[in-house]
């Protein structure tokens, strides 16, 4: 029963080519950010002063950047940056936002009021500012950017989970459950995180794609992580003052982002509309 | 003969489903004469609404109406394309429709005035001036009364009820010829339906036009209808005069509908016979008659002749059936009688199981700023009850009357706030979860929405099961097993099916699974929440039988709310009324049907039609007005008082419960001119 | 509605008041001695111990904070430390121009992707849905900073007809100011239409499936005319509450918009005040943005109770 309403959900899945071709992109961006060593044509950090800024070549790809490194190098390393910024803080995200806000959504009470006015107050500072002033306290650094593109998302998390909880809650079975004398941990974990779980699930894989262009604005603004680690944004931000003379520099790697982040937003609606096909053709 | 307004002719209309076309309505053909009131009988998705939608072509995609032809007044109006100018005039001008759901039908953010003058404009040269003075003609017309404040309020401020007459003005707007009423009255309380049915009916005969009521209640088709159509998997089965269906049903499925539904009139013996099975799916139909998988009288014939036309079987009724009546009455006569009836004195023990002791359920209102000031309404207003071991005690109800928050209370998913509720002499009220844990295996339930009321996520099995997990009433994994298969064949269901999830079982199979669930942990009292209400007709008297059933053989006592007195007569020992929060009248069973003293008793009892013509036409009627909510800010004396037509002056004093004859009840500050009436 | 208008004016308070308790404790943490910070490290110790009481280093967290918001309320956000004036002088010069690119962006964004749904609505399934669909899951998907050093590749620096760079008032230069404001505004907009594109779709498509507009039509009402009396309004009004996001969303956009074209605006304060560890406008610039964001929100919330009677009347 189990498997063939997963085959059914990867069949309408993947019955729409976009997303299969969307799918296959994700995967080929996976298997550069891990065999990154092994596709690299050369060390991202070895710097050839001789051959500083040259553009399209057969040797280089994407040309040199200022030390003469190699970008395309560059690139594949700066993939593992973004994919473990964008899926780790939405993970962190995740497990934070949806504790709270189940346990919130349950009990209700003055401890949902107080938190819900902190969501509102974070939502009312935007999350690239928020990012901003936590990376100025926390400093740079793969795992300080990590956590900090996920403090923004935490508020969404909480709001969308006590939403969830507070209308199952409502729901006849729950009652059920609690007539039958189903205790409050099995009705959240048995009933209500199972039936509330897949809009959540959609939700995050929408928005990793958004936490990835976060993580290159950051980057792209010097408030990522610290030279010499190669990042997207900031290999953007390097180009910006040679678009004279290698005007590749910049574009290469924004293609490279535009390319993930389209894919994992056509995969995450693709999931959606395969989870709940009530949902379908609409954003 | 009459003017003849408008012939359906063949229509046949399909949905594209998974590239697959699903026949909706396949091949119906009907007419209306001026000035007459027919009625489509059908259950849910016998396509009855998708032929009203059909006519007008409000069809949207992925449906389409393939063949057929829709005449009015002789001239076919399939051929003019859906947003043609002149089928939009015909829309609305011509034929107006009136649609089931009252919340949602009016637009939110536009006075309600407003939407009736549209109307008005689309259909007829007028200035704003005349236009607004229709309006408010119209709304008088509805019984709207302040029509002048309230053609400037917006839908949200009305009431169900008012809304539902306020698209009846929209209908009536441009002088349309055809009302249709599609399930118009279904959503709204017995009294609010009689309201508007006798309404309707009047203003249809005041501007001589039609009205078709589409419907899936007999007893409004039996009061209402002067011919009937009956509908089933998209087609027609039986048409005729009113008097002459009800009186010789010529169709097996007509027939199994009039043995299945519970009657007001009913003698209490009389024993519900359920159509079996589903209807089926439109899908796969078969070449054969349609309803032959649930036929009981269907022989060799019907599986190996082709499905079978309307055929007139006396003069003006028609009927699509191989057989003739003779062969059904004959087939009839080889039923299996069911005996089962139980025998309700010897079941019933002098022990006192469950008792309430002025049990009061309040709720604030929500406050304005700073949460001051928040109005206390009282849900469930001191509330005394008693119900012996082994007991049916019917609770009977409008809408806000009150009667699922005294359920919620009993239950205690509420904290009542007052008065005690004592189960087995121990009073519940105060006692925490914990405490309670060993309660809530002899305490069950079964709810109303056999949607809603499974976990969508789990398997049918492990439903039915958790009581047997929670209160670890088996020890071994195939002691559970066991149990689970023992509890599926209690409420006639295959074990095999326990791996299924929910939403692969029909609404009638989720129902006996919410009974098994109930079942699973022994329990000695059963609060039954309008457990058939959400059911088509044909499959109520399968549960109304299988619960009477489970009663007599575990010995279970029931609280059964109801909101139809028709259903809980035929498995009540006891009847409970309530109104706004209180127990106005309470009886046992036949002797409230007999001698009703309380005028709303009164009321609801004459509110509710009998699928039977003859006995409608015969039957006196008392009216009310208004709605429950007029009494809901009443607080002095009696809540009904607003509505009553027998109100004076001392209905403004308290009440005290009276009893009338032995076990009889009444909350009614008359009571005493009521004897003397008598 | 007087009501509803005040508890709204409370709630937002009460936010604003967490945003300044939120952004103070922030940037209390942040590592690093301002001392060293303004005079650089090669200070004597009473200088260092002068400085240090000035800026109030030796009092409790929460008198300073104390001290701090009392400040605030009287319209004094404290010292620059970088460019040591006043931090409200910084503002003044900065805010307007941040004001005054993303109130352009927000009407352009608002009108066009409110439109531009609608039309993908009405026509769903068509060339031009197809069109607005593929074009707003695009750009959802482009970082701005990039567009944005495309276009001065193209624009700037290939075919030279616009400035690279900078920020000119109209009233100073008409033509270099407009000029000057194309790209930036034209990144703006780009990267905040989809989500006002999507969301009016969305929000049609779901109000042309509800029963009124069923009634409608059974009225006999034209296509047209039931989209026009029926449907938008009732579609915009969950889009209005999304113009509250919209607002947050540009906002948070200046200080990268800013920065790839030096606009001397608030944003790019923001960024150059967390190089240079200046806390006081740090606080002072998200403070005023949070400020910005949520009297943008009770505005649009005022305006929805407007829209909808369902809460204006009840």
């Amino acid at each position: 029963m189990r498997k063939s309403k997963f085959r059914r959900f990867m069949d309408t899945l993947f019955s729409r080519k976009i997303v299969m071709v969307s799918f296959v992109v994700v995967l080929v961006f996976l298997v550069m950010a891990v065999l990154a060593p092994l596709l690299a044509p050369y060390d991202p950090y070895e710097q050839d002063l001789m051959h500083t800024l040259q553009g399209i070549s057969s040797e280089h790809l994407f040309g040199t950047d200022k030390y003469g490194r190699d970008i395309l190098s560059r690139i594949i390393y700066g993939s593992r940056i973004s994919l473990i910024v964008g899926v780790g803080s939405v993970l962190i995200a995740f497990v934070i936002g949806s504790t709270i806000g189940m346990i919130i959504g349950y009990f209700g009470g003055w401890l949902d009021t107080v938190v819900m006015r902190i969501t509102d107050m974070m939502f009312a500072i935007p999350q690239v500012v928020l990012a901003l002033a936590l990376a100025a306290v926390l400093g740079n650094g793969l795992w300080n950017l990590t956590f900090l593109m996920s403090v923004g998302a935490i508020p969404g998390y909480i709001r969308m989970l006590r939403g969830q909880v507070m209308a199952i809650k409502e729901q006849d079975f729950i009652t059920a459950g609690r007539v039958i004398g189903a205790s409050p941990g099995r009705l959240m974990f048995f009933h209500m995180l199972p039936n509330g779980f897949s809009p959540i699930l959609v939700f995050m894989t929408q928005s990793v794609g958004g936490t990835i262009l976060g993580e290159a604005g950051l980057s792209f603004l010097g408030l990522g992580i610290d030279p010499p680690t190669a990042t997207w944004g900031g290999l953007i931000n390097e180009g910006r003052q040679y678009l004279l003379t290698n005007p590749v520099y910049s574009i290469a790697p924004g293609i490279f982002i535009v390319l993930l982040v389209m894919a994992l937003n056509i995969l995450g609606d693709g999931i959606r509309d395969a989870m709940d096909p009530r949902l379908r053709g609409q954003h | 003969m009459e003017e003849r307004i408008l012939e359906v002719k063949n229509l046949c209309t399909g949905f594209e489903v998974d590239g697959q076309t699903v026949r909706a309505v396949d091949g119906v053909s009907f007419h209306v004469d001026r000035g007459e009131i027919i009625s489509i009988v059908g259950e849910s998705g016998s396509g009855k609404s998708v032929t009203q939608m059909s006519i007008l072509q409000l069809i949207r995609k992925p449906g389409r109406i393939m063949a057929g032809e829709v005449l009015l007044d002789g001239q076919d109006i399939l051929k003019y394309p859906a947003d043609s100018e002149e089928m939009r005039k015909i829309r609305g001008g011509r034929i107006s429709m009136i649609f089931q759901e009252p919340m949602t039908s009016l637009n939110p953010v536009l006075r309600v005035g407003e939407q009736i003058k549209e109307c008005i404009l689309l259909h007829h040269k007028m200035t704003n001036q005349e236009a607004e003075e229709r309006t408010l003609q119209l709304l008088r017309d509805v019984g709207i009364k302040n029509e002048k404040i309230r053609k400037d309020e917006y839908p949200h401020q009305f009431s169900g009820g008012m809304r539902q007459r306020i698209m009846i003005a929209i209908a009536l707007a441009a002088g349309a010829d055809i009302l249709i009423a599609d399930e118009a009255t279904t959503a709204l309380d017995v009294t609010t339906q009689a309201q508007l049915l006798e309404m309707m009916k009047e203003l249809v005969k005041r501007y001589h036009s039609s009205l078709i009521i589409v419907t899936h209640n007999l007893g409004i088709v039996a009061r209402y209808a002067q011919r009937i159509y009956v509908m089933y998997a998209g087609e027609i089965l039986e048409s005729g005069d009113t008097q002459q269906i009800f009186a010789h049903p010529s169709h097996p499925y007509t027939r199994g509908l009039l043995k299945a539904i519970p009657r007001l009139d009913d003698d209490k013996e009389r024993v519900l016979e359920p159509i079996d099975g589903l209807p089926p799916d439109l899908a796969d139909k078969s070449a054969y008659c349609a309803f032959e998988p649930r036929c009981k009288y269907a022989g060799r014939d019907c599986r190996e002749k082709n499905k079978p036309v309307l055929h007139e079987t006396d003069k003006g009724h028609f009927a699509a059936c191989h057989l003739e009546a003779e062969e059904l009455d004959e087939a009839e006569k080889n039923f299996e009688k069911r005996t089962l009836k139980r025998h309700h004195h010897g079941i019933i023990k002098e022990e006192k199981l469950l008792e309430l002791q002025h049990v009061t359920k309040s709720f604030k209102k929500s406050g304005g700023f700073l949460k001051g000031g928040g109005e206390v309404f009282k849900a469930v207003d001191d509330v005394s009850l008693t119900i012996k071991k082994g007991e049916i005690l019917g609770l009977v109800g409008e809408s806000g009357c009150g009667k699922s928050t005294l359920a919620k209370c009993i239950l205690k998913i509420y904290q009542a706030n007052e008065g005690k509720i004592l189960f087995r002499g121990k009073d519940i009220i105060p006692l925490k979860e914990r405490e309670m844990k060993g309660l809530r295996a002899q305490i069950s339930c079964i709810f109303q929405d056999p949607f809603s009321s499974l976990d969508p996520r789990q398997t049918a099995g492990s439903i039915v099961g958790e009581p047997l997990k929670i209160h670890k009433l088996v020890s071994t994994p195939e002691a559970y097993a066991n149990r689970v298969d023992e509890l599926f064949r209690m409420v006639n269901l295959d074990p095999a099916l326990k791996d299924r999830v929910a939403h692969e079982f029909s609404g009638g199979q989720r129902q006996r699974l919410g009974i098994a669930r109930a079942l699973a942990s022994n329990p000695e009292f059963i609060l039954c929440d309008e457990p058939i209400s959400a059911l088509d007709v044909s499959i109520q008297a399968q549960i109304i039988n299988l619960l009477e059933e489970l009663a007599d053989k575990l010995q279970l006592t029931y609280i059964f709310i109801a909101h139809d007195l028709s259903v809980v007569k035929h498995i009540s020992d006891r009847i409970a009324v309530m109104y706004l929060g209180k127990i106005v009248e309470i009886a046992p069973c036949e002797e409230l049907y007999r001698n009703p003293l309380h005028p709303y008793t009164q009321a609801l009892l004459s509110a509710i039609p009998i699928p039977d013509p003859v006995v409608e036409k015969e039957r006196k009627t008392i009216r009310i007005q208004g709605e429950v909510s007029d009494g809901a800010l009443e607080i002095r004396g009696c809540g009904f008082r607003p509505r009553c037509p027998k109100a004076t002056k001392e209905c403004e004093h308290s009440m005290q419960m009276k009893e009338y004859t032995e076990g009889h009840f009444v909350l009614c500050n008359q009571i005493k001119k009521l004897k003397e009436e008598i | 509605m007087g009501k509803y208008f005040l508890k709204r004016f409370g709630q937002m308070l009460v936010v604003l008041f967490l945003v300044t308790f939120f952004v103070y404790l922030l940037l209390d943490l942040i590592p690093g001695d301002p001392v060293y910070a303004i005079l650089g490290n090669k200070i004597r110790p009473e200088q260092y111990e002068r400085v240090y009481k000035e800026l109030g280093l030796d009092k409790p967290f929460l008198v300073r904070y104390g001290e701090w918001l009392s400040g605030l309320v009287q319209g004094d956000f404290g010292r620059s430390i970088y460019y040591k004036v006043p931090v409200v002088e910084l503002l003044a010069k900065r805010l307007p121009i941040t004001f005054f690119i993303n109130v352009i962006v927000m009407t352009i964004s608002t009108s066009l992707g409110i439109w531009m749904g609608i039309i993908s609505a009405v026509r769903r399934g068509s060339k031009v849905d197809n069109f607005i669909t593929v074009f707003s899951n695009i750009f959802a998907c482009v970082p701005g900073f990039w567009i944005g050093i495309i276009l001065v590749y193209f624009l700037a620096v290939k075919l030279q007809i616009l400035p690279t760079m900078g920020f000119t008032w109209p009233w100073e230069d008409f033509a270099l100011s407009v000029r000057q404001l194309i790209m930036p505004i034209l990144v703006g907009v780009l990267t905040s239409l989809s989500v006002m594109t999507r969301q009016t779709r969305s929000s049609m498509l779901e109000v042309v499936n509800q029963d009124y507009i069923r009634t409608a039509r059974a009225k006999g009402m034209k296509e047209k005319d039931i989209i026009r009396k029926h449907a938008i309004r009732n579609a915009l009004i969950p889009v209005i509450t999304l113009m509250g996001i919209g607002i947050g969303f540009i906002f948070g956009g200046s200080p990268i918009i800013e920065t790839v074209f030096s606009i001397p605006g608030m944003g790019n304060l923001l960024v150059s005040a967390i190089g240079n560890r200046d806390i006081p406008v740090v606080q002072a610039c998200v403070f005023i943005m949070a400020a910005v964001i949520c009297m943008a929100n009770m505005a649009v919330d005022i305006v929805y109770g407007l829209v909808d009677p369902r809460i204006r009347v009840k």
